[in-house]
Formats: structure tokens, C-alpha cells, sequence
């Protein structure tokens, strides 16, 4: 179900000779024990802000080149949110205390879930596009580029993500649980632009995790 | 209040969803609208008055400062306004009764979050005074998910006002929090707190919640409220609505009431229609009788263990009596050591956890107070609070998240009057243990008298039996030739003749003897026998696990003997290695393969014939290094790496445990590590940490979130060389630079090594770190480097 290429590139391993994979299997089965995921979306009016670098998302305002760059071309999207729940947080903090070599194992296998997870929830969202003639851009999230972490904060109340979901905010805008995702999602009539792997947007040229293409 | 039970009470439905057709906007705070539109308030309380509530709720849900300060207005001022406006309306319509309305925080409590649990209580504390002072006749704590937060906010309304507290958490269909409280969790803790009315809201509709009231009825005896949904959340052209019409709500209402509910109304989706209709539908239904529950039940933040079933067992390990080695942890701080126990029995099968920290030399209360707050975050056991201290303990219960067991009060009066207060105040099931002014009864007759005495006496503070179980003592068997049959009669006769479950710490009973275990599990298959509800015991021992699931099996606990087939098939595989002498294996090669039990029995060996310290230099050492070289080669990747680690540890413990810890800490270099303030990712941090300690530094973690004076502070006071930062988010690496800079200022000869996801070599130069572990293997090698040039 969960890509094993993945999960290896996760964990830094790059010759996979089949020596983690008692290890990887072991954490499968534990992670997806320990969640619960839940999703939750809304649909959105997307519109170009007045000024330049300025999108506007159900009629808030948000700063960003990057988001706005994006969403060009939509004028519509969702706003989106989901996570695998609070248990695999104690997943983490036991085998911190038990079995430390567990840790990038879970790591890596929870990333590769939630990954999972958002893009199953996604299918609903798929569908609307579909019914409408329209495409879904990658999800973008704040973060990314220069769409600012403070954002959260707008996708978290519009969205009621705490009350919905169950993931709160740090005073410094992280989410907990830890393996959680918002993200904003545009819709397009133009399929071109959905295939662009939202890494070349990114201005962290030299992070590990890079993908130059699909 | 005084026509709760004699009538069927309506509650108002939904204000956010009303207040979004008035043109509220998505993400847009109601409780602005107290100040900026108060007509439109003042409406909607006065639609759902004119339909029949006998209760409304003021707009002040999401009126915390928390949520406040981010909307740039005065707390106080939004719920006073909130709170004002309901009690106008109410004069206006000329009934009913006003609840100030509080809702989550929208933060997560500590320790996964960041928020303090006192800042909390004081948040809630501080909404409910106002609220008071406005005029609230009530209190409804709603939409809650997580069982931790409800407690807090419980103890900081009944701490600021005496206003009857009604308390509703939000279920999915599973019958779960969101973070992951079962119904009998809930329902165990809130009646422990004392609300006066609980129940469920929001989240789903009320065909869902009908199953639900059902289960929540059967498991406590307060009054019921529900405020569903109207129906689950559905999409349609991107727009989320509610699809029970008021017609078909009100047909689920009185299906609700039927089950046992005093008090219904409405959440999301309702309308001051629904709640018409249900009111005529259901205004002459009576309310039912509340049944008597009296179950004795103990909880963790997720889940509930109840006695009376199979017996319960309660793991003793964390506890330093007659234990060097977690005494050496307690002085230790070493927190790692002590919630190991904790899983290590939680692995081995025990249902609760005792947790005793008392040492003459530490801060007991502390000590306490950090090891709860640890456990009970990472471990679904309910937790048994062990101390004869009663700050500890006050402040132990206060911030424990569930219904703790509590060991425990004795019939002497001082004792009770220590402990019952605050069993009162934050629920819990107490152990009693049978000692009277004059010490131990000898016969069995003095104990079911004391045993008596402290039922009787909870009762005059209004503790019902379900939340005492009385301990009729083991006496060691090698002291007195009768003292087990004693206990055994005591105990019998107490469940008997007072109905009250019990517990017993089984191991005193072979004290004195050789092979106490022979002893031991055979007392304690007669102390069940006799009806024995809850031993303290040693989960990790094969002899009492083995007497405890034969028990299970001969005595109809275990169901298709399941659980005694899972415990015993599995083990006949790979359990053997460690003493399988066919494959012995040298220190070095099993921490190269990262072989634990392997490398624990071979430093055994070793430990006979070798100092400590040549242990570590001839063999955990070069074994470190040469699984080092290879993970720098990338022949070999983390999790081998830590696998390695965790092998050498526990030859480490080994040495601890032979040399009482004295060869262990040899390096001359202490390092200060920590996520730095804003981060709550510490993973990496973690795992530097512990490759850092088999190397023999001497490591202090901060933890995480931690702000730049506490480093610095802590740097300066520990003397340390060297201090590690690690960040995973480019906003957090700010914060890093912060900390660099008053390092710099205060202590400028402390070098400073930074790493973490986004940090890269140009970064770590630009704010002034003197060394970029780029991974767990470069810092150690950094810190060695340091070390020698000491």
C-alpha cells in the first residue's frame, strides 16, 4: 500500500538491499494501529488580489508570490486538512524511551501515511473536479515557499480544524499531532499546470527531499 | 436547576451556522459579533426562547484569551457582552435561564502540546468568573474532545464559581474522542470532577448519538443532556449543510429522552425550527429515573479499567523501595530509565501502573509530577498514584488526565482527612489500607472493623464504595506462621461482608525466604481464590504472569482461553536467545549486529572477569566505531546505527548496575542539548542524544520548545563545553539564531552545534554556529574532537 522507494528515501537509506524491511513492515503495522485518520475540507471562491503577490481565499487576503503564483488561473479550490491523530505522536515518544532504532523507521512510515491518507481523502475532492470539468492543483501548504506558517491560522478557524479534526496549534504555528497536513488545493481548467510537482517551487534547492520532476 | 429531572429541560440549538446565514464569514469569530452586530445576537436567543428553550447558551464558545488575543479583543469584555446580551433576551421573553457557553481552547495540553495545564485551568477559571459576574446561571463546557482539557476546564469553573457545570465532549461514530477517550473514560472522569449534568454534542447527528446515549446511560448515574447535529456534515457544489429537517430531528429527540436523556437541544445545523419541533414533540415525555451505577472504575486519559471483572493487575516496578538502580535514576533525573519501566509492564501485560518516587534526596513532589505527566502521554494505562505524601499526591491528581487510582489513605484519621478531600475534589478510587491508630490488626476480625471504619468515614465526605478498595495487608509469611491465612480471611470477609472490592501487594508475603517467587505466586493464586480483585505485583515475572493466566483460564475470565494461548505460543520461539549458549557471542560483535539481550548477557560475563572501564575501552567502544565508520560509508543506515546504540546501552546498564554507576560518566566534556524555543520536533535531537552518551558525554536534554534563557542558564550553571540546537522548521531556525546570539553574549566560550531538516553548512556559518552536524554520527564526532582538546 505505502511506497517502499518512498519510505526508504524518507529514512535517508539509498542502497535498498531488503535489510530494513522487517523493520519497515514492523512499523507499518504500528503506525496504522496507532492512527486514526480524519479529514476535513471546505470549498472555496479563489480570487487574484488586488496587488501584486496577493491571493484572495474566500475573500481573506493572504501574501504570498509563491501561493498566488500557484493558483493563478483558479477561481475556485478548497481549503483542506488531515491528520493521522494524536496516537502516533505516543508512538514516537514511546520508542524514543524503548527502541530508539524504531524512530526514523516510524518516522518515515508515518510521512509516507499521511501522504496516503491526504490523498485518499482527496478522492472526494477529485470528483467534484471531475463532475465540473476541472483539475486539482497539488495541495500547497503554509510553509511552502513564502505562504507564510502564520497562515495556519486562517485555514485552522475557516476550516474549524481543532473542532474538527482534533489538531491544535503551537503558539509558533506547528501542528499537533505532529503528523498532520492543511494545505490549499485550487482548481484549474487547464490540466497542464496540476502536474507540477510543488518541490520546483520551492526555493530550498539543495534539500534532500528534492524531487527535480515526476 | 430545580426542575432538572422533574421535566424534560430544551437547550438552544446552533449559533455559529445561524450566525453564517446572517452573513457570518468562514473563519470569522462569533463572539466578534457580541460587539460589532448584538441585534443579530439578541435575535437569535430570542427565536430559540419564543420555540421553547429553557435554556440558552450566551455566544461565548470560542471567548478564551487564547483565541481573544489572536482576534485583537478583551476577553472579559466579549463574554461579559456575550453573556449580557443572553440575559436580556431571557428578560425580554420572560423565561429561561442562561449558560456561559465555553468551548475547546483550540490548544493542545502539555506535554504534546504547548499549553501549560494551570494555564489553562486559569483561562477557564478566568471566562467563568466573568461569566459569573455577567450573570450566567450555569456553566455548559461543550464540544470537547480531549478528556484532559475538560478536566481542566471543570476545576477552573468549580474553583472561581459555584454555578452548576453541565459538560458535553464531541464522539465520532466509533463512540471516540477525537483524541482517543472512550465513553466510560468520560463518563468515569466527569463524575469524578463532579459535573452536574454531562453528555454528548456536535460532531454527529442524532440517529448516530441515539447508540451512543444508550452505552453513556448505562455507565453513569448524573443527569444525560445531547445536542446533536442536525445530521452529519454533507457537501453539495462545495457547500457544507445538514440534511435532518426539524420534523425528523424531533422523531430522534424523543427517541434520545426515551433513552435517558433530561436535556436535549441542538448543535451545528439546527435551527430555532428543530428545536420547535422537538419541544412539542416531546415536552410531555417524562424524565426517566436515573439509574443506580455503581461501578468502580479507574481511567486514563483514553481508556477506563474496571474492577470486578478479571483480576487487575497493578505493575510495582516504578518504585525505588529495595531498588538501587531506579534509585540511581530518580537521583539521575534520568526520566528515560523510569517511563521504560512503565512500558516494559504495560508490555508485559499489567493493566494499571503504580508510580511510587519517593527519595528521602529528590523533590518527591516534582519528581512526581514529571514522571505522570510523561506516562500518562505515551502510555493507555491508567496510572496508581503511590505516595504517603499528601502535596504530592494533591498535586500528583490535579494534574493527571483521567480518574486516578489512589494508594492510598489508612483508617487513621489523620490520613483520611488528608486524602479524602482530594479524592473528593478530583475523583479517583482510593485504596484503603487496613492500619488503625494502633498499627496492624492482627486478626481478621480488626481489619474488616478498620476496613469498615474508612468506608464509613469516605462516606461522611460523600465517597461512595464503588470508589474505595480495601488492602487487608500481606504480612510476610517467615514473620508469623498464620499471617497469610489472616490476610486470606480478612480479605474474603471484606468482600463479602462489605461489598467493597480488593487489593493486596502480594510480594511482602515471601519475604525472608529463598526463591520468593515459588511463594509468592502461590499465595497469589489463593488470595484470588478468595477474591482477590487487584494485585500489585511484578508483571515482568514469568511465575506470577503464569499463575495469573492459569488463573484466568481455570476460572472462566479467559474466553476460549485465548489470552493464556497468545501468551504462551508465541514464546516458544524466539524467547530462548538470550540464554541460548550454542550462539554465544562476544560484547563487541553483538553491539555490532545491535543484538540487546545479546550484548546485556555478554557484558554479564564480562562484568565477572573485567573492570568497567576496560569493558568500554576494549569493547563497547570499538564496537561504536566501527558500526560508525560504516554508517559514514553508508554500508549501514540509521536504524542499524541506533540499534547498535541500543545494544550498547544496555551493556552500559550492566556496568552501571555491577560498578553502581561509577565507570560511567568519564568524559570531562558535559553538553547541553535542545529543541530550541518554538519547535516541538525532537526526534533528531533524540537520537543525537543518545549516540552522545554512549560515547560516554556526560548529556543534559532540555527537551523541546525550549527558550534561549534556559539554555543559556543551564550552559552556564553546568559548566557545559559545548551546547547542540537542533530546528526543523525554517521559522524555528530564527529562534536558534536567538539563542546563539545570547550564548554568545552571555557564555562566549561555550561552542555551539546546530542541525535539524532545513539547516545546511551556508545557514549554520550565517548565525554563528561553530559546528553543522549535517548527522548523529558528525556531531558525536564533533564532541569527541572538543573533548580531546580539553
Amino acid at each position: 500500500m505505502l511506497s517502499r522507494k518512498e519510505i526508504l528515501r524518507y529514512m535517508g537509506v539509498s542502497n535498498s538491499d531488503g535489510s530494513m524491511d522487517a523493520l519497515i513492515d514492523r512499523a507499518e503495522k504500528e503506525v496504522i494501529a496507532a492512527s486514526r485518520p480524519k479529514h476535513v475540507y471546505k470549498h472555496i471562491d479563489i480570487a487574484e488580489g488586488e496587488r501584486e503577490g496577493c491571493v484572495s481565499l474566500a475573500g481573506t487576503v493572504i501574501e504570498s508570490r509563491d501561493l498566488s503564483a500557484h493558483l493563478s488561473g483558479c477561481t475556485e479550490g478548497f481549503l483542506f486538512a488531515c491528520t493521522l491523530g494524536i496516537g502516533v505522536d505516543s508512538l514516537v515518544k514511546r520508542h524514543s524511551f524503548t527502541e530508539l532504532h524504531m524512530l526514523p523507521v516510524v518516522q518515515a512510515v508515518s510521512a509516507a501515511y499521511t501522504e496516503y491518507c491526504a490523498d485518499e481523502a482527496q478522492r472526494e475532492l477529485e470528483k467534484y473536479a471531475e463532475h465540473h470539468g476541472l483539475y486539482l492543483r497539488p495541495r500547497y501548504s503554509p510553509g511552502y515557499g513564502d505562504f507564510q506558517l502564520s497562515c495556519q491560522r486562517f485555514l485552522f478557524d475557516a476550516l474549524q480544524i481543532s473542532k474538527n479534526i482534533g489538531v491544535s496549534l503551537t503558539d509558533s504555528f506547528l501542528m499537533v499531532p505532529f503528523k498532520s497536513v492543511t494545505a490549499v488545493i485550487g482548481l484549474s481548467n487547464d490540466p497542464k499546470q496540476c502536474h507540477i510537482n510543488k518541490c520546483m517551487t520551492c526555493t530550498a534547492k539543495n534539500c534532500p527531499f528534492r524531487k527535480e520532476s515526476d | 436547576m430545580s426542575r432538572l429531572g422533574r421535566e424534560l429541560l430544551f437547550f438552544d440549538g446552533a449559533m455559529g451556522t445561524v450566525l453564517q446565514e446572517k452573513g457570518l464569514a468562514a473563519g470569522e469569530a462569533p463572539e466578534l459579533w457580541n460587539l460589532s452586530r448584538p441585534q443579530d445576537i439578541l435575535d437569535v436567543h430570542a427565536a430559540y426562547l419564543e420555540a421553547g428553550a429553557d435554556i440558552i447558551s450566551a455566544n461565548t464558545f470560542g471567548a478564551n484569551p487564547f483565541k481573544c488575543r489572536e482576534n485583537g479583543v478583551e476577553p472579559e469584555e466579549s463574554i461579559f457582552k456575550g453573556v449580557s446580551l443572553a440575559r436580556q433576551a431571557v428578560q425580554t421573553a420572560g423565561h429561561g435561564a442562561v449558560a456561559l457557553d465555553i468551548g475547546p481552547s483550540g490548544k493542545l495540553l502539555c506535554p504534546m502540546g504547548d499549553l501549560q495545564f494551570e494555564e489553562a485551568v486559569e483561562a477557564f477559571g478566568q471566562m467563568a468568573r466573568t461569566g459569573a459576574e455577567a450573570g450566567a446561571d450555569c456553566v455548559l463546557i461543550e464540544t470537547m474532545n480531549d478528556l484532559y482539557e475538560v478536566k481542566a476546564a471543570v476545576l477552573g469553573v468549580k474553583e472561581n464559581t459555584l454555578l452548576p457545570v453541565f459538560v458535553t465532549t464531541t464522539f465520532d461514530e466509533d463512540g471516540k474522542l477525537l483524541t482517543g477517550g472512550d465513553i466510560h473514560a468520560m463518563a468515569a472522569v466527569l463524575e469524578g470532577l463532579g459535573a452536574d449534568v454531562i453528555g454528548m454534542n456536535c460532531g454527529l447527528g442524532p440517529k448516530q448519538m441515539l447508540g451512543l446515549i444508550k452505552e453513556l446511560r448505562a455507565c453513569t448515574s448524573l443527569p444525560l443532556m445531547v445536542n446533536p447535529n442536525a445530521g452529519l456534515p454533507k457537501e453539495r457544489d462545495g457547500q457544507t449543510y445538514y440534511d435532518v429537517g426539524p420534523e425528523e430531528f424531533a422523531e430522534y429527540m424523543r427517541e434520545i429522552a426515551r433513552a435517558g436523556a433530561w436535556i436535549v437541544g441542538g448543535c451545528c445545523g439546527t435551527t430555532p425550527e428543530h428545536l420547535l419541533r422537538t419541544v412539542q414533540l416531546c415536552k410531555n415525555l417524562p424524565c426517566l429515573p436515573l439509574p443506580d451505577v455503581h461501578k468502580t472504575i479507574v481511567t486514563s486519559g483514553s481508556s477506563a479499567v474496571e474492577f470486578g471483572r478479571e483480576p487487575i493487575i497493578i505493575g510495582e516496578r516504578i518504585n525505588p523501595t529495595g531498588k538501587s538502580r531506579f534509585k540511581q535514576a530518580l537521583r539521575d533525573n534520568d526520566l528515560p530509565f523510569i517511563l521504560g519501566e512503565g512500558i516494559a509492564q504495560q508490555d508485559a501485560g499489567a493493566h494499571i501502573l503504580d508510580v511510587n518516587v519517593g527519595l528521602p534526596e529528590i523533590d518527591e513532589r516534582s519528581m512526581m509530577c514529571r514522571v505522570v505527566t510523561e506516562l500518562q502521554s505515551l502510555s493507555p494505562l491508567p496510572l496508581q498514584i503511590d505516595t504517603s505524601d499528601p502535596d504530592t499526591m494533591s498535586s500528583a491528581m490535579r494534574i493527571y488526565n483521567g480518574k486516578p487510582l489512589v494508594n492510598s489513605v489508612t483508617a487513621k484519621r489523620a490520613s483520611m482527612k488528608a486524602i479524602f478531600p482530594l479524592v473528593k475534589k478530583y475523583g479517583g478510587v482510593v485504596i484503603g489500607l487496613t492500619i488503625t491508630e494502633d498499627g496492624i490488626p492482627e486478626t481478621a476480625q480488626g481489619r474488616v472493623d478498620a476496613a469498615k471504619l474508612i468506608i464509613d468515614t469516605a462516606e461522611e465526605y460523600g465517597i461512595g464504595r464503588q470508589d474505595i478498595i480495601i488492602d487487608p495487608l500481606t504480612m510476610a509469611v517467615s514473620a508469623g506462621q498464620d499471617a497469610a491465612l489472616v490476610t486470606l480471611e480478612a480479605l474474603s470477609r471484606i468482600r463479602r461482608e462489605l461489598g467493597v472490592y480488593t487489593s493486596l501487594g502480594v510480594s511482602n508475603v515471601s519475604f525472608g525466604l529463598p526463591q520468593r517467587e515459588n511463594v509468592t505466586s502461590a499465595f497469589f493464586l489463593m488470595a484470588l481464590q478468595a477474591g482477590l480483585n487487584a494485585a500489585i505485583m511484578n508483571p515482568i515475572s514469568p511465575a506470577m504472569m503464569c499463575a495469573y493466566r492459569s488463573f484466568c483460564v481455570l476460572s472462566g475470565h479467559d474466553g476460549n482461553c485465548m489470552a493464556y494461548i497468545e501468551a504462551y505460543t508465541q514464546s516458544e520461539s524466539p524467547a530462548g536467545s538470550v540464554n541460548a549458549p550454542a550462539s554465544e557471542i562476544s560484547l563487541r560483535e553483538a553491539i555490532e549486529k545491535g543484538l540487546k539481550d545479546r550484548a546485556s548477557h555478554a557484558a554479564e560475563e564480562l562484568a565477572k572477569t573485567m573492570t568497567g572501564l576496560e569493558m568500554i575501552d576494549h569493547e563497547i567502544v570499538p564496537a561504536l566505531d566501527a558500526v560508525g565508520q560504516r554508517f559514514e560509508a553508508k554500508t549501514l543506515f540509521l536504524p542499524q546505527l541506533l540499534m547498535s546504540a541500543g545494544a550498547a546501552k544496555a551493556a552500559f546498564e550492566v556496568i552501571k548496575t555491577h560498578m553502581n554507576g561509577q565507570a560511567s560518566e568519564q568524559s570531562r566534556l558535559t553538553i547541553v542539548i535542545a529543541t530550541v524555543k518554538g519547535d516541538v520536533h525532537d526526534i533528531g535531537k533524540n537520537i543525537v542524544k543518545v549516540l552522545l552518551e554512549n560515547y560516554g558525554f556526560h548529556v543534559i536534554d532540555l527537551g523541546r520548545d525550549v527558550p534561549p534563557g534556559a539554555i543559556v542558564e543551564t550552559a552556564k550553571r553546568e559548566k557545559a563545553g559545548l551546547v547542540g540546537l537542533s530546528a526543523l522548521m525554517t521559522t524555528t531556525v530564527a529562534s536558534m539564531k536567538d539563542t546563539i546570539e545570547l550564548l554568545h553574549h552571555e557564555a562566549p566560550d561555550i561552542k555551539i552545534m546546530v542541525g535539524g531538516a532545513v539547516l545546511t553548512q551556508e545557514y549554520a556559518d550565517m548565525i554563528g554556529a561553530d559546528f553543522y552536524g549535517a548527522d548523529a554520527m558528525a556531531s558525536v564526532r564533533y564532541a569527541m574532537q572538543l573533548a580531546e582538546s580539553l
